[in-house]
């Protein structure tokens, strides 16, 4: 670790969490026809509710909006929304560090609330993904904007104008990183494939219970099944599941979907003022680098992250954590960010995949939102729903995709493209 | 004092010469590549221009049948990653990878790949050719 890490000030806990279905504002009728000022103010009202305060009592709010111009043609999201969520004429701050960016937004709160400087603060993000307003006309009239514009533009994470004119592309990452893996532990890149797909088996599994995750319709071997598949990994193999580079293939891959996610932090010692089951927020690492001229499937900047959270959680990784959320807009870090995170040792994830370990029922849960891949991708809003889904967990409120025994203590690890890597520690508070 | 060059134009112009070029710390001795104004190791600002020998090992590659579009007239083609021979990794496009051939290309991984410089509209860029 090359971080100098200190200690709070005073203990900060996660009092309220909100988020929308995630859909396709054009199309999913849970959030049809809405902009990006209903999807936040929801997100933000869900919060305010679950912490049972009201907007007068919240001291300052941190909005998340990654690719705002391109796609909501505007980019001071603070004014965009503060009147929606009652907070005008307060402290109000919009970030992006790309797809991590609801996570860093914790870490803001945290430490604006752990300086002393407020009490109560929200923080939240909005992205609709899929379409944009027509130019000149009101948000509610949108086209959908064309996938590889989207991935086009978001490839802007990257350094495009320097060294990026080599021809990157955002799916190169994992295939990079699967013969990496493959390369260290021995697997053969059809063991790499099928470990993969057994990744997106398992997310779409979890996809179907969750209500928020409207893209998740069935699970895929029933969709085997439907196209004459009575072998699901036969299906993942097949026309259907196209290549997208050398290994990764389009079921391996995330969904771009429009939503907002938000979150209410407090010091620790008013939290059970409000809650009976406030979450404490016990570690955070963060770093920066471009990790595409790394040539491990660990990588440093990860490592360096985890490190930094783990010091200040003062937790040991192998032994402490009951749930991990990866960030698995491309599922190879369910194998990879696991085994640098510390939930599997070197070498152990890929075959805990096949196994059905990392099932919301196994004893290594994953991602139970139903990932990046059959939850979908809202870009900057995803980390937020995924802290929200951690806190759902611990609280026992996951219904049928329900982690047992409850957990404790839980790691939420995103990335925001070019890349930024955030990791929290979140421990039940006792 | 800071002196700061026009790091990124030089780069460029310098495939324009047919030079590969790369920075070492003249305090450490280690590389950036490409170009940065501070050296990443020691953290020293005294770094000097030296030609890259282009050498370097593909140690991973992957097909890119769906570029973005400034690289669509280049498609399908091979990204990988290269540890240049003076230390810097390095992603960069891969010429000479035959697609009937994955497999057995990344069961020989590390495989020898040279720097060669290509040419876009209005400028160059560097890319890496499998060594036969």
């Amino acid at each position: 670790m090359i971080t100098n890490i200190g200690e709070l000030k005073r203990s900060v806990s996660i009092i309220g969490v909100g988020c929308t279905p995630f859909g396709n504002v054009l199309e999913t009728p849970e959030i049809k026809g809405m902009t990006e000022r209903e999807l936040f103010a929801w997100a933000a009202l869900e919060a305010m509710e679950d912490a049972g305060v009201e907007a007068k009592d919240i001291d300052a709010f941190y909005i998340a909006h990654c690719m705002d111009e391109t796609l909501s043609h505007q980019y001071g999201a603070y004014a965009m929304v503060a009147d929606w969520i009652g907070m005008r004429n307060k402290p109000g701050f919009h970030h992006e560090t790309a797809c991590s960016s609801t996570n860093v937004g914790l870490r803001h709160a945290v430490v604006t609330v752990a300086s002393g400087l407020h009490d109560i603060v929200l923080s939240g993000g909005i992205e609709i993904t899929n379409s944009r307003p027509m130019e000149g006309k009101p948000a509610h009239m949108r086209e959908a904007i064309p996938p590889a514009e989207l991935w086009y533009r978001t490839n802007y994470g990257a350094d495009q104008a320097y060294w990026y004119p080599g021809g990157l592309s955002v799916a190169s990452i994992c295939d990079f990183c699967c013969m990496a893996y493959a390369r260290k532990y021995g697997l053969t890149l059809e063991q790499i494939g099928e470990t993969l797909n057994a990744a997106s088996i398992n997310n779409r599994r979890n996809g179907v219970r969750n209500p928020l995750a409207t893209i998740a319709k069935k699970e895929f071997t029933e969709e085997a099944k439907e196209h004459g598949f009575d072998d699901v990994k036969e299906y993942m193999k097949s026309k259907y599941n196209p290549r997208l580079g050398t290994i990764m293939r389009a079921f391996n891959a995330a969904t771009p979907v429009d939503g907002a996610s938000a979150l209410i932090v407090c010091p620790t010692d008013m939290a059970k003022s409000f809650t009976d089951h406030p979450i404490d927020v016990i570690g955070f690492g963060s770093s920066v680098a471009i990790p595409y001229h790394e040539v491990e499937a660990q990588w440093e900047m990860e490592k360096e992250a985890f490190a930094q959270a783990y010091k200040m959680a003062r937790i040991n990784p192998y032994r402490d954590i009951d749930y991990m959320h990866v960030h698995d807009c491309m599922v190879n870090t369910h194998f990879t960010v696991t085994e640098t995170g510390g939930y599997f040792r070197p070498g152990e994830a890929w075959r805990a995949i096949i196994e059905g370990r990392t099932a919301f029922d196994g004893d290594k849960p994953i991602s139970t939102t139903g990932g990046r891949t059959s939850m979908g991708h809202a870009w900057c809003v995803s980390a937020g729903a995924e802290i929200t889904e951690a806190v759902r967990q611990m609280r026992e409120q996951c219904g049928p995709r329900q982690i047992k025994p409850i957990p404790e203590v839980s790691v939420i690890h995103n990335l925001g493209h070019g890349l930024h890597c955030n990791v929290v520690v979140l421990r039940t508070h006792s | 004092m800071v002196k700061m060059e026009l790091y990124v134009k030089k780069w460029y112009d310098f495939f324009e010469e047919g030079k590969v070029m790369g920075l070492k710390c003249n305090r450490c001795g280690s590389y950036e590549f490409p170009p940065v104004s501070v050296c990443n190791n020691c953290s020293g600002t005294d770094l000097s221009w030296v030609e890259m020998s282009g050498e370097g090992k593909l140690v991973a590659f992957t097909l890119n049948p769906y570029p973005d579009p400034p690289f669509a007239d280049f498609a399908p083609y091979y990204y990988g990653s290269v540890v240049l021979k003076e230390g810097p990794a390095y992603s960069a496009m891969i010429l000479d990878i035959d697609q009937a051939r994955e497999v057995e290309l990344f069961e020989k991984l590390p495989v020898d790949v040279k720097a060669e410089i290509q040419q876009r509209p209005g400028y160059k860029f560097v890319a890496f050719r499998v060594k036969k």
